[in-house]
């Protein structure tokens, strides 16, 4: 089951400056973590402590954001594409 | 460092003071020049620099500003902010679709999205834990504070690879746009 990740430039300096990797996965879950074991400093910037996506990551299954439709459990079908795309938030108030 | 004509802050200006009360927010387009021997440092004695000072405040670890890449802004995108409006006057954020969009109009004029732009109203210039907690490696990170709509001068910041703090770069205006890529203000 290879799928083809997407890399946003601002991580491809983790990525050894690649921008498209094949990784192998059934789920979202399995394929980031693939990614980070190829890449372990990718780590703190996709997952939390608790090994849950970060709340700054969206995860585009095709053209479909699964951050709330399934998140990391989300099932990926061979061949497809997977898009880390950036969730930018913010502001001054400090919580 | 950040390189920004003047054109393209005035275009964050107009947007922070059109936003007053609320923050805006907004994309960054340009490149990367090969690091601190470039062209363009070669050229700041040529150029306005607004900073005051270099400050590393925050910079406990990761990249030294010596080490950050010389960054040149040639094309600023706004977004819509989609916070709640209750919380708008504190809180920014952009839709992914929107990021993709300026991702494509990037790589449409050989361009990259290098950073994101934001206003602070009634607050200093400076990231927030709230920002922190939320900001990617590589972008800058530029902030103006507004003061009773009177929009100050930015700072734009960069993460560390700890993720717990920032570098600060110098932000550096240059009189002419870069390859004459800033929108205008009609567009």
């Amino acid at each position: 089951m290879s799928v083809t990740v997407k890399i946003p430039a601002a991580l491809r300096a983790y990525t050894d400056g690649l921008s498209d990797l094949a990784l192998e996965g059934q789920t979202v879950g399995q394929i980031i973590d693939a990614l980070v074991e190829r890449y372990p400093d990718l780590g703190p910037h996709l997952k939390d402590d608790d090994g849950q996506l970060q709340s700054f990551v969206n995860v585009f299954v095709g053209s479909k954001n699964v951050k709330n439709s399934g998140g990391i459990l989300a099932a990926v079908p061979d061949g497809e594409t997977l898009m880390l795309v950036p969730a930018i938030a913010g502001g001054s108030g400090d919580n | 460092m950040i390189s920004i004509s003047s054109e393209c802050l005035r275009a964050i200006e107009q947007d922070a003071a059109n936003c007053y009360p609320y923050e805006c927010c907004g994309l960054l387009l340009g490149f990367d020049r090969s690091g601190p021997n470039s062209e363009l440092t070669n050229s700041i004695a040529t150029a306005t620099n607004h900073a005051n000072s270099f400050d590393i405040t925050d910079a406990k670890a990761g990249p030294t500003p010596e080490k950050l890449s010389v960054r040149t802004i040639t094309l600023v995108i706004p977004a819509v902010n989609r916070r709640e409006e209750a919380i708008r006057r504190r809180r920014f954020s952009i839709e992914p679709e929107d990021f993709l969009k300026a991702e494509l109009a990037a790589s449409e004029k050989n361009l990259s999205v290098v950073g994101i732009y934001h206003s602070h109203p009634d607050h200093q210039a400076r990231p927030s834990a709230n920002d922190l907690a939320q900001a990617w490696p590589f972008f800058s990170y530029l902030i103006v504070a507004v003061d009773n709509g009177q929009v100050g001068f930015p700072t734009s910041w960069r993460l560390n690879d700890d993720r717990k703090s920032y570098t600060q770069e110098q932000v550096l205006v240059t009189p002419e746009a870069d390859q004459n890529l800033c929108p205008k203000d009609s567009d």
